[in-house]
Protein backbone atom coordinates (compact mmCIF):
# COMPACT_ATOMS: atom_id res chain seq x y z
CA UNK A 1 0.00 0.00 0.00
CA UNK A 2 1.87 3.15 -1.05
CA UNK A 3 1.35 6.37 0.11
CA UNK A 4 3.15 9.56 -0.17
CA UNK A 5 3.02 12.34 3.41
CA UNK A 6 3.85 16.04 2.10
CA UNK A 7 3.69 19.01 5.04
CA UNK A 8 2.03 21.71 2.87
CA UNK A 9 1.82 24.75 5.47
CA UNK A 10 0.36 23.64 8.27
CA UNK A 11 -1.17 20.71 7.08
CA UNK A 12 -0.02 17.18 5.82
CA UNK A 13 -1.23 16.01 3.09
CA UNK A 14 -1.68 12.31 2.31
CA UNK A 15 -1.70 11.35 -1.13
CA UNK A 16 -3.09 7.50 -2.09
CA UNK A 17 -0.81 6.06 -4.75
CA UNK A 18 -3.20 3.27 -5.62
CA UNK A 19 -5.97 2.65 -7.39
CA UNK A 20 -8.21 -0.11 -4.92
CA UNK A 21 -8.40 0.46 -1.42
CA UNK A 22 -10.42 -2.56 -1.11
CA UNK A 23 -10.67 -5.83 1.19
CA UNK A 24 -7.36 -7.06 0.04
CA UNK A 25 -5.35 -3.61 1.67
CA UNK A 26 -7.94 -2.15 4.58
CA UNK A 27 -5.89 -3.12 7.22
CA UNK A 28 -2.71 -2.24 5.41
CA UNK A 29 -4.15 1.04 4.31
CA UNK A 30 -5.25 2.18 7.95
CA UNK A 31 -1.69 0.99 9.54
CA UNK A 32 0.19 2.93 6.96
CA UNK A 33 -2.11 6.24 8.17
CA UNK A 34 -1.18 5.46 11.86
CA UNK A 35 2.34 5.74 10.75
CA UNK A 36 2.15 8.45 8.02
CA UNK A 37 0.07 10.65 10.11
CA UNK A 38 2.31 10.14 13.43
CA UNK A 39 3.36 13.74 13.14
CA UNK A 40 2.05 17.05 15.15
CA UNK A 41 0.10 18.33 11.78
CA UNK A 42 -3.86 18.96 13.08
CA UNK A 43 -5.22 18.85 10.11
CA UNK A 44 -4.51 16.15 6.98
CA UNK A 45 -5.77 16.01 3.97
CA UNK A 46 -6.24 12.73 2.31
CA UNK A 47 -6.08 12.70 -1.58
CA UNK A 48 -7.94 10.19 -3.44
CA UNK A 49 -7.70 11.34 -6.77
CA UNK A 50 -5.68 8.48 -7.83
CA UNK A 51 -8.36 5.53 -6.39
CA UNK A 52 -10.64 4.55 -8.80
CA UNK A 53 -12.58 2.18 -6.68
CA UNK A 54 -13.20 1.53 -2.64
CA UNK A 55 -15.44 -0.66 -1.05
CA UNK A 56 -17.06 -0.63 2.35
CA UNK A 57 -14.05 -2.38 3.88
CA UNK A 58 -11.94 0.56 2.20
CA UNK A 59 -14.71 2.91 3.44
CA UNK A 60 -14.18 1.55 7.30
CA UNK A 61 -10.51 1.65 7.09
CA UNK A 62 -11.26 5.22 5.81
CA UNK A 63 -13.37 6.45 8.70
CA UNK A 64 -10.47 4.21 11.03
CA UNK A 65 -7.69 6.13 9.90
CA UNK A 66 -10.08 9.50 10.81
CA UNK A 67 -10.88 8.03 14.19
CA UNK A 68 -7.13 6.81 15.39
CA UNK A 69 -6.36 10.96 14.98
CA UNK A 70 -8.40 11.22 17.90
CA UNK A 71 -10.66 14.36 18.60
CA UNK A 72 -8.02 17.34 18.26
CA UNK A 73 -7.10 16.67 14.42
CA UNK A 74 -9.41 16.55 11.81
CA UNK A 75 -8.96 14.65 8.11
CA UNK A 76 -10.36 15.98 5.27
CA UNK A 77 -10.63 14.32 1.61
CA UNK A 78 -9.97 15.76 -1.68
CA UNK A 79 -10.05 14.59 -5.20
CA UNK A 80 -13.07 11.68 -5.17
CA UNK A 81 -13.68 10.06 -8.31
CA UNK A 82 -16.90 9.00 -9.20
CA UNK A 83 -17.86 5.88 -8.20
CA UNK A 84 -15.22 6.53 -5.03
CA UNK A 85 -17.52 9.52 -4.47
CA UNK A 86 -21.06 7.22 -4.88
CA UNK A 87 -20.15 5.34 -2.16
CA UNK A 88 -19.74 7.84 0.23
CA UNK A 89 -23.13 9.36 -1.04
CA UNK A 90 -25.23 6.00 -1.00
CA UNK A 91 -23.39 5.72 2.94
CA UNK A 92 -24.35 9.11 3.94
CA UNK A 93 -20.82 9.59 5.32
CA UNK A 94 -20.41 12.26 3.01
CA UNK A 95 -22.37 14.15 5.69
CA UNK A 96 -19.48 13.27 7.94
CA UNK A 97 -16.35 14.08 6.07
CA UNK A 98 -15.65 17.63 4.35
CA UNK A 99 -15.10 16.63 1.06
CA UNK A 100 -12.91 19.29 -1.57
CA UNK A 101 -12.85 18.49 -5.28
CA UNK A 102 -9.08 18.55 -5.32
CA UNK A 103 -5.90 18.39 -2.96
CA UNK A 104 -5.71 22.26 -4.24
CA UNK A 105 -9.16 23.13 -3.28
CA UNK A 106 -8.40 21.53 0.44
CA UNK A 107 -5.29 23.80 1.00
CA UNK A 108 -6.27 26.69 -0.22
CA UNK A 109 -9.49 26.11 2.36
CA UNK A 110 -6.73 25.84 4.85
CA UNK A 111 -5.06 28.99 3.93
CA UNK A 112 -7.96 30.82 4.12
CA UNK A 113 -9.21 29.61 6.99
CA UNK A 114 -5.06 30.65 8.73
CA UNK B 1 -37.66 -6.69 -1.12
CA UNK B 2 -35.77 -9.91 -1.08
CA UNK B 3 -37.56 -13.49 -2.21
CA UNK B 4 -36.25 -16.56 -0.76
CA UNK B 5 -37.59 -18.41 -3.93
CA UNK B 6 -35.09 -20.09 -6.26
CA UNK B 7 -35.14 -18.94 -9.66
CA UNK B 8 -34.89 -21.47 -12.15
CA UNK B 9 -32.65 -19.31 -14.61
CA UNK B 10 -30.69 -15.99 -13.63
CA UNK B 11 -32.16 -14.30 -16.30
CA UNK B 12 -34.39 -14.49 -18.88
CA UNK B 13 -32.12 -14.93 -21.27
CA UNK B 14 -33.42 -11.93 -24.40
CA UNK B 15 -32.21 -11.29 -27.44
CA UNK B 16 -28.47 -9.90 -27.29
CA UNK B 17 -27.86 -11.46 -23.94
CA UNK B 18 -24.34 -12.44 -23.41
CA UNK B 19 -23.58 -14.81 -20.43
CA UNK B 20 -20.19 -15.54 -18.68
CA UNK B 21 -19.49 -18.39 -15.53
CA UNK B 22 -16.30 -18.40 -13.51
CA UNK B 23 -15.11 -20.35 -10.43
CA UNK B 24 -12.64 -19.22 -7.86
CA UNK B 25 -11.62 -19.49 -4.60
CA UNK B 26 -13.45 -17.23 -2.08
CA UNK B 27 -10.31 -15.31 -0.86
CA UNK B 28 -9.76 -11.72 -1.14
CA UNK B 29 -6.89 -11.60 -3.53
CA UNK B 30 -9.16 -13.90 -5.39
CA UNK B 31 -12.30 -11.54 -5.60
CA UNK B 32 -10.19 -8.84 -6.49
CA UNK B 33 -8.89 -10.65 -9.73
CA UNK B 34 -12.48 -11.87 -10.00
CA UNK B 35 -13.59 -8.63 -10.50
CA UNK B 36 -10.80 -7.48 -12.94
CA UNK B 37 -12.05 -10.07 -15.09
CA UNK B 38 -15.62 -8.73 -14.91
CA UNK B 39 -14.74 -5.55 -15.16
CA UNK B 40 -12.94 -6.17 -18.60
CA UNK B 41 -15.85 -8.67 -19.76
CA UNK B 42 -18.53 -5.69 -19.03
CA UNK B 43 -15.80 -2.99 -20.78
CA UNK B 44 -16.64 -4.75 -24.27
CA UNK B 45 -20.15 -3.39 -23.84
CA UNK B 46 -21.96 -0.34 -24.60
CA UNK B 47 -22.10 0.87 -20.94
CA UNK B 48 -21.38 3.86 -18.68
CA UNK B 49 -18.01 3.62 -16.35
CA UNK B 50 -20.73 4.56 -13.66
CA UNK B 51 -23.03 1.58 -14.29
CA UNK B 52 -19.82 -0.74 -14.82
CA UNK B 53 -18.56 0.68 -11.14
CA UNK B 54 -21.90 0.36 -9.39
CA UNK B 55 -22.31 -3.67 -10.91
CA UNK B 56 -18.11 -3.35 -9.48
CA UNK B 57 -19.12 -2.63 -6.30
CA UNK B 58 -22.25 -4.56 -5.59
CA UNK B 59 -20.07 -7.97 -6.92
CA UNK B 60 -17.55 -6.98 -4.82
CA UNK B 61 -19.51 -6.37 -1.19
CA UNK B 62 -21.65 -10.05 -2.12
CA UNK B 63 -18.53 -11.70 -2.79
CA UNK B 64 -16.22 -10.19 0.84
CA UNK B 65 -19.20 -11.42 2.29
CA UNK B 66 -19.14 -14.41 1.31
CA UNK B 67 -15.18 -14.94 1.74
CA UNK B 68 -15.38 -13.19 5.18
CA UNK B 69 -18.79 -14.92 6.32
CA UNK B 70 -19.50 -17.62 4.71
CA UNK B 71 -16.35 -19.32 4.86
CA UNK B 72 -15.10 -18.14 7.88
CA UNK B 73 -14.39 -21.39 8.84
CA UNK B 74 -13.27 -22.86 5.93
CA UNK B 75 -11.26 -20.16 4.00
CA UNK B 76 -11.08 -19.89 0.33
CA UNK B 77 -13.70 -22.45 -0.23
CA UNK B 78 -15.12 -21.94 -4.14
CA UNK B 79 -17.39 -19.98 -5.37
CA UNK B 80 -19.34 -20.42 -8.64
CA UNK B 81 -20.60 -16.81 -10.65
CA UNK B 82 -22.70 -16.72 -13.77
CA UNK B 83 -23.07 -13.15 -14.99
CA UNK B 84 -25.58 -12.47 -18.14
CA UNK B 85 -25.33 -8.98 -19.62
CA UNK B 86 -27.80 -7.68 -22.14
CA UNK B 87 -27.95 -3.62 -23.54
CA UNK B 88 -30.12 -2.66 -19.99
CA UNK B 89 -29.16 -4.97 -17.17
CA UNK B 90 -26.60 -7.55 -15.74
CA UNK B 91 -27.92 -10.71 -14.20
CA UNK B 92 -25.89 -12.37 -11.59
CA UNK B 93 -25.72 -15.30 -9.39
CA UNK B 94 -23.24 -16.32 -7.15
CA UNK B 95 -23.03 -19.60 -5.26
CA UNK B 96 -20.66 -20.52 -2.63
CA UNK B 97 -20.85 -23.64 -0.28
CA UNK B 98 -20.18 -21.96 2.73
CA UNK B 99 -22.54 -21.41 6.24
CA UNK B 100 -26.30 -20.58 5.64
CA UNK B 101 -27.09 -16.71 5.41
CA UNK B 102 -28.37 -15.35 9.08
CA UNK B 103 -31.98 -14.71 8.28
CA UNK B 104 -31.67 -11.08 9.95
CA UNK B 105 -28.67 -10.24 7.34
CA UNK B 106 -30.40 -8.79 4.33
CA UNK B 107 -33.06 -6.83 3.67
CA UNK B 108 -32.34 -3.34 5.44
CA UNK B 109 -31.37 -0.57 3.49
CA UNK B 110 -29.77 1.72 5.65
CA UNK B 111 -26.16 1.28 6.96
CA UNK B 112 -24.99 2.56 10.34
CA UNK B 113 -25.96 5.72 11.38
CA UNK B 114 -23.03 7.96 9.79
CA UNK B 115 -22.55 10.09 13.62
CA UNK B 116 -21.34 6.51 14.55
CA UNK B 117 -18.18 6.59 12.10
CA UNK B 118 -18.70 2.77 12.25
CA UNK B 119 -15.71 0.59 10.44
CA UNK B 120 -17.88 -1.64 8.78
CA UNK B 121 -21.76 -2.83 8.10
CA UNK B 122 -21.72 -0.77 5.09
CA UNK B 123 -22.05 -3.49 2.43
CA UNK B 124 -25.75 -4.44 2.69
CA UNK B 125 -26.86 -1.25 2.65
CA UNK B 126 -24.45 -0.80 -0.79
CA UNK B 127 -26.29 -3.78 -2.35
CA UNK B 128 -29.35 -3.34 -1.65
CA UNK B 129 -29.32 0.75 -3.26
CA UNK B 130 -27.76 -0.31 -6.14
CA UNK B 131 -29.70 -3.87 -7.28
CA UNK B 132 -32.88 -5.19 -7.59
CA UNK B 133 -34.53 -8.83 -7.45
CA UNK B 134 -32.54 -10.11 -4.91
CA UNK B 135 -33.35 -13.79 -4.31
CA UNK B 136 -31.20 -15.84 -1.72
CA UNK B 137 -32.12 -19.37 -1.54
CA UNK B 138 -30.13 -22.53 0.49
CA UNK B 139 -30.14 -25.93 -0.91
CA UNK B 140 -27.96 -28.74 -0.03
CA UNK B 141 -25.57 -26.90 1.70
CA UNK B 142 -25.16 -24.50 -1.15
CA UNK B 143 -25.80 -20.93 -0.90
CA UNK B 144 -27.29 -19.03 -3.62
CA UNK B 145 -27.85 -15.40 -4.21
CA UNK B 146 -29.14 -13.90 -7.32
CA UNK B 147 -29.88 -10.16 -8.64
CA UNK B 148 -29.99 -7.92 -11.26
CA UNK B 149 -28.53 -4.49 -11.69
CA UNK B 150 -29.33 -1.60 -14.18
CA UNK B 151 -26.98 -1.06 -16.89
CA UNK B 152 -27.15 2.64 -18.44
CA UNK B 153 -25.39 3.59 -22.36
CA UNK B 154 -22.31 5.76 -22.05
CA UNK B 155 -23.35 9.92 -21.96
CA UNK B 156 -23.95 10.77 -25.45
CA UNK B 157 -21.97 14.11 -25.59
CA UNK B 158 -24.94 17.05 -26.34
CA UNK B 159 -24.81 18.08 -29.99
CA UNK B 160 -25.27 21.93 -30.83
CA UNK B 161 -27.07 22.78 -33.75
CA UNK B 162 -27.46 20.65 -36.79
Amino acid sequence: MELTAEDRGGALLISVMEDRIDAVVAIQFRDRMREETATAHRRVVLDLSRVAFVDSSGLGAIVGAMKQLGKERRMDLAGLTINVAKVFRLTRMDTVFTIFDSAVAAMDHDADAA
Amino acid sequence: MVSNACAERICAGGPGCIEMKMRFAGTPESVRAALNGVRGWLSQGDYCDESCGDAELVLAELLNNIAEHAYAQAPGGPVDLSLARCQTHLCLQLCDQGLAMPDDRIGFRTGPAPDALAEGGYGWALILQLSEGIQYCRKARTNCMRLRLRLRPPKVPVRHGR
